[in-house]
Parts: structure tokens; C-alpha cells; sequence
């Protein structure tokens, strides 16, 4: 494991000039727009992306192959890519955040508050993105998440038929959303925290036994 | 015995894989065939990248799918792929090894790096095709593997870095207990560095015989139609048709040159073996 994050590090260390100009856009961008929300959410996207970089490396130089006939593992490798995305992507966040805070000390809370929201945006989004890059590799996986995004978007559009094509119709379908939300809201907020926490731990476990699997499935 | 494939087979469209290979402990054994002979999915299959269709393979005494990550500490690899990404340096390299392999020796290593002029900081995808070969072959060598897996380890090389990889292969066998697999298509290469040959070709393995034995015991015998007809052919394998008549592959050249003076007998080069048993057809 340690033999890989240290391949990763230093992967992305050599591409370090291409997300600090990244950063440089995202800075400038905070100064013109004054949103915070867009910066957080863009440096943790960059994080995310540095993860993506690693896989794109890997296989874009076959360099994959040898990895996999090292003293380490298929399930260690994907573990390691959880890892790093998590890793560099938390640090997008701290640095955005920060950055936000050091601009604006006096919404601190509200900053704080938008930080997390968007980590939980994000989190399931990196839990889809990272099997589908260990299947498809750096390039397609990324067509492949653009697909999906896409799709989502047409869903979202549709809600409204769909929602009536489930429920019979679209305001009973609301109502049974509304009724979820405000059982949800009636909980004791550790109650809640414990339900959002083990969502996120279910979703991570079904994320890393798909990677792992394709990964272990996969020849090389 | 170290590693030992047995009936290992594997199917890729209209190519088949169907072996048995082994390699003893403190021997250095060579895969010799053309491109395509599946000498490269021996040793994926060996090293666990590619799943096989049947067969058994053993490696280190245990079902080569039990390998542990200990096992794998034992084993330097060389594959025709790149070891790391092309962006790495030198020094990164060390790094990452350092960090996967506990006896990885990092001085030893980067001497070696620095006997062969390969820039220590300097991305990998500026290297010449000879510094890259030569980074791999360093690579595996630079943690006391038992067992070295080299698929082609001097493919596409010129013949002055060809000779200093093969030194550091005899290197590496001066200490006991190690064993080398290796591959490749230019048998000169094998010729001195092996104690016995496979010969692979469109994934069957035609021959295997210890190096020493084809070089003392083995020889071509070249013979016209009519000599064909008399001759004793209990010793002889192979046969490939000439303008002239007929050339011989024997395993007792001894007993044809004491019994048959008359006839040209060449001694058998891996080259001209590998030629016969290829191209012509067996006699019994």
C-alpha cells in the first residue's frame, strides 16, 4: 500500500504545475465573483481529478501491469485509489474553505456550513466516478461519468413523469417525498447523523467492492 | 522444483496456449521462440495477470493463486510493458521501492543506476529504449529476489547493452539459491547464459533439452536423397526438405560421424535447431 501511495504522490507531484495554475484560475475567480461555494467545490473537484490523473497514468503506459505483479495486491491497489482521491480531495476542500475564511473571517459559519454540503455532494459522486474509471480507464471512464451526469440531469428534468408514472400521480409522489424528508427531520439530530454516516459507509462499501472486483476480475 | 506448469492453458481467439514447463532451483531456464509464440502469456499466467483456462501452476511449492505477499517480496519481474509511468524519475522509483520491498537495496541500486549513466533525475519517458531495458533488469535485481521472471529482457537492444544486461544476469546467479526464467527470440542471447531451453511455438512446447546437451550432442546431418534412404534413422528427429536432399537433426552426431563418415555433420547451434524443429517436420 505505502509503496503505491508513494508512486501516487509523486505522480501527482510532477503534475503539480498544471494544478497550481488550477488554483490560480480558481483564486482569481473568488476575487472577481466573491462565491464561495463555486471555489470550494471546484478545488475539491481539482482534488478529485489528481486521483483520476494517477489512473489515467497508470494505464495510459501499460505501467499497470507491473503493479499488479507487486508484493502488495489488486484489493490494496484500488484501496490505495480511495485513499488518494479521498485524501487529495479533503485537502481541496481545507485549502478552498480556508482560503474563503482568510477572504471572509465574518461568514466563517456559513463557509463551514457550504464546505460541507458540498463534501456531501461530492462524496457520492467520487463513490460512482472511481469503479467506473477502474473499468474503463482515465479517458472513457470520463465519457463514461459524463454519460452518467447527463443522465441524471435528464431524470431530474423527467422527475415530474416519472414521479407520476410511480405514485399514480405527481402530487401524491411529492407527498410521500415530503412525508420521508420530515420523518427524517423528526429524528434527534445524533439519530440523523448516524443514519447520514452509515448511508455514506454502505455506499463506500458497495463503491470498493465494485472497484475491487473489476480490478480482480480484470486481465492484464 | 521452483515453478512447474503443467498442461497450463489458455485461449485468445485463434491462438492457444497448451503447456508444461519447470524450472529447478539455482538453474537458469530460457524460453526461445518467435513473436507471437505465447512466451509473454507464459509468463503472465506464471505471475497471476491473466486467468488460464486449465492446468496447474505451482510456483515456490504452493499454488502460484496462494502467493503471498511475502512470496511475491522473492520475485523480480521484467515484462515487456513499462515498470512505472513514464513520469517518474529515477529517484521516484527508488522511492516506491523502498516502500514495497523490504530488502530493496537503495545505494546498491542507484550505484548500479549511476555504473550505467542513467540519469537519476530525469523523467523516465526521455530514456532510450537501452536505459529503459537496463532500469527494468536494475529494478528487478535490486531486492535479493530468489526467482527472476525476464520476458525478452533484451528485446529491441543493440548488442553492446544485450551483453551488459546478459553480465548482470550471470552476476545475479553467482549467489546460491537463485533461479532465472527467462525469454527471448535471439537464441545467441540464451545460448550462454541457460542451463536448458524450451522451445515454444504457437503455444506448444516443441523441444526442451538441457543447453549443454544441444552444444556437445546434438548436430545437423546434411544428406543427399540417396544417403536419406541408407541411413539408420533410430537418432534422428527432425527432418527439413533442401535443394540438396535432406537436413538431419540428431541427437547422437557422435554416432552418425564414427558410422557414417561420409556425411557432413554440423554442430547443432540453438539457431539451426530451433530452425529444423520449426520449419520441418518429425521423423518418427
Amino acid at each position: 500500500m505505502k509503496g503505491f501511495l508513494v508512486k501516487d504522490a509523486r505522480l501527482i507531484w510532477h503534475n503539480k504545475r498544471l494544478f497550481l495554475i488550477m488554483l490560480v484560475v480558481s483564486l482569481f475567480a473568488l476575487w472577481k465573483t466573491g462565491s464561495c461555494s463555486f471555489i470550494i467545490a471546484y478545488i475539491t473537484m481539482i482534488g478529485t481529478l489528481l486521483a483520476v490523473t494517477t489512473i489515467s497514468y497508470d494505464e495510459y503506459d501499460k505501467s499497470i501491469v507491473y503493479l499488479m505483479t507487486m508484493p502488495a495486491g489488486r484489493a490494496v491497489y484500488v484501496a490505495g485509489k480511495y485513499i488518494v482521491m479521498f485524501g487529495s480531495s479533503l485537502i481541496g476542500t481545507a485549502l478552498g474553505t480556508l482560503t474563503c475564511i482568510i477572504m471572509y473571517p465574518e461568514l466563517a459559519m456559513d463557509i463551514a456550513v457550504q464546505a460541507g454540503v458540498i463534501c456531501a455532494v461530492m462524496v457520492p459522486l467520487q463513490l460512482v466516478m472511481m469503479p467506473l474509471q477502474l473499468k474503463f480507464g482515465g479517458e472513457k471512464g470520463r465519457m463514461v461519468l459524463m454519460g452518467l451526469l447527463a443522465s441524471v440531469m435528464v431524470i431530474a428534468a423527467s422527475l415530474e413523469d416519472i414521479m407520476a408514472f410511480v405514485f399514480g400521480s405527481y402530487e401524491v409522489g411529492l407527498a410521500v417525498v415530503d412525508d420521508s424528508i420530515e420523518k427524517l427531520r423528526s429524528m434527534p439530530a445524533v439519530a440523523a447523523w448516524v443514519f447520514i454516516a452509515a448511508l455514506c459507509v454502505a455506499l463506500f462499501a458497495l463503491s470498493f467492492q465494485i472497484s475491487r472486483k473489476i480490478v480482480q476480475k480484470r486481465e492484464f | 522444483m521452483l515453478l512447474r506448469l503443467d498442461g497450463v492453458k489458455k485461449q485468445y481467439g485463434g491462438f492457444r496456449l497448451d503447456c508444461s514447463i519447470q524450472v529447478q532451483e539455482g538453474y537458469v531456464t530460457g524460453i526461445i521462440g518467435a513473436n507471437g509464440a505465447g512466451k509473454s502469456t507464459i509468463f503472465k499466467a506464471i505471475l497471476g495477470l491473466i486467468k488460464p483456462d486449465g492446468g496447474k501452476i505451482e510456483f515456490l511449492g504452493k499454488d502460484s493463486r496462494e502467493l503471498t505477499v511475502l512470496d511475491r517480496q522473492q520475485i523480480g519481474v521484467v515484462l515487456s510493458e513499462n515498470t512505472f509511468s513514464d513520469q517518474l524519475t529515477i529517484m521516484d522509483v527508488a522511492a516506491v521501492m523502498g516502500a514495497t520491498y523490504k530488502k530493496f537495496d537503495r545505494r546498491r541500486f542507484l550505484e548500479k543506476c549511476e555504473l550505467y549513466r542513467l540519469p537519476l533525475k530525469k523523467q523516465i519517458k526521455d530514456f532510450s529504449t537501452g536505459m529503459k531495458a537496463k532500469l527494468k533488469l536494475l529494478l528487478a535485481m535490486s531486492y535479493e529476489a530468489r526467482f527472476l521472471i525476464l520476458d525478452e529482457p533484451t528485446s529491441g537492444l543493440d548488442a553492446v547493452v544485450r551483453s551488459e544486461l546478459l553480465d548482470e544476469m550471470r552476476e545475479y546467479m553467482n549467489y546460491d539459491n537463485r533461479s532465472i526464467l527467462v525469454s527471448s527470440h535471439i537464441s545467441s542471447d540464451l545460448e550462454g547464459l541457460c542451463d536448458n531451453l524450451y522451445f515454444l511455438q504457437d503455444g506448444k512446447v516443441l523441444f526442451h533439452e538441457d543447453t549443454d546437451v544441444i552444444l556437445s550432442d546434438y548436430g545437423i546431418l546434411k544428406v543427399s536423397e540417396e544417403q536419406y534412404q541408407k541411413i539408420n534413422k533410430d537418432h534422428i528427429s527432425y527432418k527439413k526438405k533442401e535443394s540438396f536432399g535432406y537436413e538431419l537433426l540428431t541427437k547422437e552426431k557422435q554416432f552418425y560421424l564414427d558410422n557414417y563418415p561420409e556425411i557432413v555433420a554440423d554442430k547443432g547451434s540453438i539457431d539451426d535447431v530451433m530452425l529444423i524443429i520449426t520449419k520441418g517436420e518429425k521423423e518418427r
